[in-house]
This record gives structure tokens, sequence and C-alpha cells, in this order.
């Protein structure tokens, strides 16, 4: 027998001027490669004078911040609780603020697989009681507060936060119901999907607010948030159910057939085999229509709710800082990013750990 | 970008449509006084008023909204509940706020909103008299060097999207036989940017807006606006449909914060003259001679509950938009008219 001598291949790093050769080679390539990194850095240098060179930090008059001529960030520091909590009273701002760490507290902690347990749902609906006492009051001694106050970024992380959690119940058993066999059920889960995923959310939320207090009785009763809540969920989860759906589809029929020869019943087949398996596969699609709904939250400022971004508005229309809204929307683009930035990493991660488990 | 702004506009108003075809099936429960009375029984009174409109409504530093609309609230809430703290401020878009007000969800509506035969005859809005008169005119760089809208011809001129703004523009310069070049841009900040950038040479807008924006870019000498309006938009408060008294509290209240600054009452001086006054008219106007809180079906001392909360028209104008105020409004039009302007009050006897 003879000895095959396995040798390890040497993983070689192509040198600099290898690495370099696509950008200037042919000569075309150069001429594009020196002005893209001209414009980038004339860009970045504009941006840098404006943002940091000639900006005003800490406090300052608005007529400060126009004679520096750059960035007004002292419009922020002047500003900040406005856009981010609205009209909410202005000595009681730590209750929206600990009501925004226990949401995103409990959001964050449902992106880590080791804590998908029961207990997990129990945290989230206690997390919604508790923001909801420590936003409106009434009890332990805190000050009521109307809901007609509430604004800014508590009421943009909670109607998407809050809507995609109860979506998402919602939209299993679309998701199922659109696979069923039983004929109604089927054509009715399919007709609402499709009815739903057919209209603008902002027709949505404009029916859900002008409309529903002119046909039910007593509908003035219903608050505009929780009639903007009601939109946004029964909105998200005709998207959800979809990417459920195609989660679903995906799923092997053999795992289910094998499941039943087993002789799994129908509810367990589905609950322990197929749906881990087509939530693996949804998850991507999933984190995209929470991100996507995080940004649709934007839209109820059309019935008068101000979440951040009409937070931002409200901040540069007292007149004294009217004209700085570069800076106010820029800081709630920032925001914006970073809540949509880490959902995604956090699917990233989770859809890496799924991935590893695979093999 | 402007093209979805477009379809939305009109999706909108299809809804608006829609909503008002719906207000047309409820059962009509607006009777004389019905509104008025669910004010008084649940001790609140419902104000839509304008989301981040600067010197109508807008958030003050501590959270609380701040305006001229907003003191007309709490006008009304003072002169009907006694205490100007008792009202619920609902915030709302221009697109709904008609729907507001039809559906009850606002029991009046002080928004920055023109009176327009459409919204009395078909949109059954009442309005009172106007709040605040605003008009359709220019601001040039005063290095243009033009000292009336007659001299714009072949001007280009930056008007916002989708607003009457656009039809006030070309009946101005059409009427005149003169020719321009719109630069037409979908939101207030994106004409800002285009007018101080030298894009243009005249801005069309109501004048409030126009000043506010020449307040904001900060050379409030540089630039001129045309005192000459081309079209009046007078803003005033309104309430829905058939509550008469609930409407005759509105208009009156307008009435009496005009005519309590030609009398020289003001929040500092009020519960003095209400106590001392010998003048006839202050004293029919603060109560001190009964009767006009029984004809409205408030108590007397209406007049003074809400010059003490808010002060007069006078006062409340300079705090919002005037001197007092970032935006240095003048009065112009909305001085008394005992001072040349539109302001007056119908005697309160």
């Amino acid at each position: 027998m003879s000895e095959i001598a396995i040798t390890p291949v040497q993983r070689t790093y192509p040198s600099l001027k290898t690495r370099m050769s696509p950008y200037f080679k042919p000569w075309p390539h150069a001429i594009i490669t020196v002005l893209g990194v001209l414009l980038i850095g004339y860009a970045l240098v504009s941006l840098f004078g404006w943002a940091v060179l000639n900006a005003t930090f800490g406090h300052a008059t608005p007529d400060a911040c126009r004679a520096a001529g750059g960035a007004c960030w002292a419009m922020l520091t002047e500003r900040y609780n406005i856009v981010l909590f609205g009209s909410y009273p202005a000595g009681e701002y730590w209750r929206p603020a600990l009501a925004i760490v226990l949401v995103l507290g409990v959001l964050i902690a449902s992106g880590f697989r080791q804590l998908w347990k029961p207990a997990l749902a129990i945290a989230w609906v206690v997390v919604m009681v508790l923001s909801l006492v420590l936003m409106g009051g009434g009890v332990l001694g805190l000050e009521p507060v109307s809901t007609s106050r509430w604004g800014g970024l508590p009421l943009t992380v909670g109607l998407s936060a809050f809507g995609i959690v109860l979506a998402l119940p919602l939209s299993v058993g679309l998701a199922l119901g659109r696979r069923s066999k039983i004929m109604v059920v089927k054509r009715s889960c399919d007709a609402y999907v499709e009815i739903v995923r057919g209209l603008p959310l902002l027709a949505v939320l404009f029916v859900a607010s002008t409309m529903l207090p002119l046909l039910l009785p007593g509908g003035n009763m219903i608050d505009t948030i929780l009639r903007a809540q009601i939109a946004l969920i029964l909105f998200q989860a005709a998207y959800l159910a979809e990417a459920i759906r195609s989660g679903l589809d995906a799923v092997p029929k053999g795992q289910a057939e094998a499941a039943h020869a087993l002789g799994l019943p129908d509810r367990l087949v589905s609950r322990l085999v197929v749906l881990p398996q087509a939530f693996r596969i949804a998850l991507p699609a999933i984190i995209n229509t929470f991100i996507e709904s995080i940004k649709d939250t934007t839209l109820i400022s059309i019935i008068g709710l101000i979440d951040v971004l009409g937070g931002a508005r409200g901040a540069i229309a007292d007149g004294t800082w009217m004209g700085f809204y570069r800076e106010a929307y820029l800081a709630v683009g920032i925001a914006f990013f970073a809540f949509c930035y880490i959902l995604s990493l956090h699917s990233r991660r989770l859809e890496q750990e799924f991935a590893n488990e695979r093999r | 970008m402007k093209l979805t702004g477009r379809i939305q506009g009109r999706a909108l108003g299809c809804l608006t449509a829609l909503a008002m075809v719906g207000a047309l099936f409820a059962p009509l429960e607006a009777q004389a006084g019905k509104v008025l009375d669910t004010i008084k029984q649940k001790g609140n009174l419902t104000c839509g008023v304008g989301q981040a409109v600067p010197g109508f409504s807008a958030p003050a530093t501590n959270g609380e909204l701040a305006g001229i609309d907003v003191d007309f609230c709490k006008a009304m809430a003072s002169a009907i509940l006694g205490d100007s703290n008792k009202v619920t401020y609902r915030q709302t878009s221009y697109s709904e706020r008609f729907v507001l007000l039809a559906s009850g969800e606002i029991d009046v509506l002080a928004h920055d909103t023109t009176t327009t035969l459409n919204r009395e005859g078909a949109q059954k809005a009442r309005f009172t008299s106007p709040n605040y008169f605003d008009g359709y005119t220019f601001m040039v760089p005063k290095s243009l060097g033009v000292e009336s809208p007659d001299q714009l011809a072949d001007a280009t001129v930056c008007i916002l999207q989708g607003s009457t703004f656009e039809v006030n523009t070309e009946n101005f310069f059409k009427s005149r036989g003169m020719k321009y070049t719109p630069l037409v841009l979908g939101t207030w900040e994106q004409l800002d940017a285009a007018f101080f950038g030298g894009r243009c040479d005249a801005f069309g807008g109501n004048y409030g807006n126009l000043a506010g924006s020449r307040v904001a870019h900060g050379n409030v000498d540089d630039y001129i606006i045309f005192p000459n309006f081309l079209t009046l938009e007078p803003y005033a408060p309104s309430v829905y449909g058939d509550d008469q008294d609930l409407f005759l509290v509105a208009r009156w209240v307008m009435f009496a914060m005009v005519e309590a600054e030609r009398l020289n009452i003001t929040q500092a001086n009020v519960k003095d003259l209400a106590a001392s006054s010998t003048d006839p008219e202050v004293q029919q106007l603060l109560g001190a001679k009964p009767g006009n809180g029984k004809d409205l079906g408030l108590s007397e001392d209406w007049v003074v509950n809400m010059v003490s909360a808010v002060g007069n028209y006078g006062e409340s104008f300079e705090r919002n938009l005037g001197k007092g105020s970032p935006l240095k409004l003048d009065r112009g039009l909305n001085d008394l008219w005992t001072k040349g302007g539109l302001m007056y009050a119908a005697p309160l006897r």
C-alpha cells in the first residue's frame, strides 16, 4: 500500500499589488477609482466640517449656532426631551424611559435561543402590563397621564414591539390555516391575507382611526393608540403569515410523513417537527417584516399620534429652534438605524447558529 | 417621491370623502346643546390642535403645548369649566381634522384652519371669528432690488407642491401677463433650503410661514416679505354642526378676548378691574353687571377666568406669534380695528 502524502494546502495571501490591480487596470478603472475616492473624500471632509469642526455642542443659543454655521447639536441638548417623549409631562420622564428599557430588554432577550421557554411569553405579558402601568399611571401612587400626552420613542418602540409579538401567534394561525384541509378555514385565511396585503398601511390606519368611531357603537371610547396598535397587529400578521407559510412550504414533506409514521398526532407533528424547522427557515423574513414594521410606525402621525419622528418635528416647531431640521432628522435617523441594525445582527447570529447545528 | 405623495394625497382625499359619507349614515346625535352639556358633565374639553405648527401649537420646553390655537382651547375651557387645565389636546393631522370634528372625537377644532364655504357648507364646521389673519405673499432677498410683487416678471418662484399656493401663484402671474418659472418642491424644508441657497428669486407662501422661515434662517434684515397679500386666509377655530350652544360660546369667547384687549383688560389687572372698575363696558364684560354669562349658559365670571388664564387677544398674540415670541410677527391685519387691523368684537351686551 503506497503512502499518500497529505499536505495541507498552503493558503497564500495575494500581494498588495495583486489586490489593488482590479482598481487600476485597465486604465479606465483607474479614473473611476481616483474620481470615486476624491468624491467620497470630499463628502467626508464636508460632513466632518459640518458635524464636528463648525458644530455647536452643549448649551448654546440658536444665534450662536447660526453664527458657527455647522451642525447645532445644542438644539438636541435643549430639546432632546421633546424628541424622545413628545408632550409627556416633564417631571415624569423616568417612567417612559424605564418602559422603553423594559421593552427593549425583553426584546433583546427574545433573540437568544437559550431563553426560548414558556417563561419568555410570561415575561412579555409582564413587561406589557408594567410598561402600560408606568406610562399611564393612576396606580401605585403614580400620577395618571392621559394617553393623549403619550408620544415620542415609547410609542415607536411600544407599537412596533408589541405589534410584532402579538401579530406572531395570529400569523402562525393564519399560515397553518392556509394549509388547512378544511375549505372554509383555508379560504377565509387566504382572503384575509390577500385583502390586508392589498391595502396600504396608511389607509388601514386612517380607517381604524376615523371610520371605527362612526361605525361601532361606543367607538369613541376606544383609545387612538389602541386603534393604531390593533391596525398594526392585523396588518403585520398578514405579512408575517406569508413569511411563515414560505417556511412551512420549505420543510420537506417527508418530515411530516415520518412523524406521522412514528404515530405522532397532527397537533404534535406541527408543533414538534414542522413549525420549529419552518421558523428557522423563515427567520430572516420574519426579522425583515419586523424591521419594516418599526419604520412603518412613523405613519401613525397621520392619525394624530406623535412618534419619535413627530417628536423631532415638535422639537423644532417651538419657534426658537426652527430651521434646525437637519440635526433633528439625523438624530431620528440614527435612532431608527440603531434599532434596525441591532435586530439584523440578532438575526444574522441566529441564522449562523442554526446553520452550524444543521451540519 | 413626488408621485407617491400625490397618490397618497388622493387616497386620503377618497378616504376623507368615504368617512364623510359614513358620517351621514351615523345617527345624527348633535342636538342643540348636547356637546356643551357633555363637556360640562365630564368636566373636560377635547380640543383638536396642530402637530408642531410654530406659534399655533407646538410643545414648549417642558413638553406642554403652547401657541395661539392652544390658548383658544384654554380660553374655552376656562370659560366653560372655570379651569384652563381641563383640556385634552388631540394633535391632529391636516387630513383627519374635519373627520374627527364630525365624529365627535374632538369638541373644538383650533388648528390653523382657513374658513371656507365648503368647510362650513359641506363639512358642517361652524367657524368663529378668526383668531389669526394670514395671506399669500412672496419673500425676496433685499439684494434683488424688487419692491412689489408686480416687478417679479421672469422670476423663479419656489412653491410648495400640491397646495393652493400653486394655484395662487399661477393666477397672480397670469392675471398680470407676466412669465415666471415655478420651482415646485414637496416639503417646506426643501423649499427653505432652495430659497436660501439661491435657487429661486422669490419664495411663495403664507406670511406667517415665510416669516418663520426668515427667522429660522437668521439674517432677518436681508429679506423682504411683501405686506400686500394676494389672498386672505382667515384662520378660525370651529365646532361641529347643530350644537348652537357650543357654537355661541366659541364665537363669544373669541369676541371677548378681542374686546378685553380694546378695554385694556389684561391678565395682570383683570381681577382688580372685576372688583373695582366703574367703566360700564368693563363691568358688563367682566360680569360685575350680570347677564352675559346667563345668556351663554356660563357663570358670570367667565371672562375673568378666561383672561386670567391666557390674557386678552393681544397678549396671546404677542406671546405666541409677536414680539414676545421667536417668530416676531407684526400685528398687521391682526391688530385691533381701532388701530387699523381687522380684529373686532361684536358688542358684548
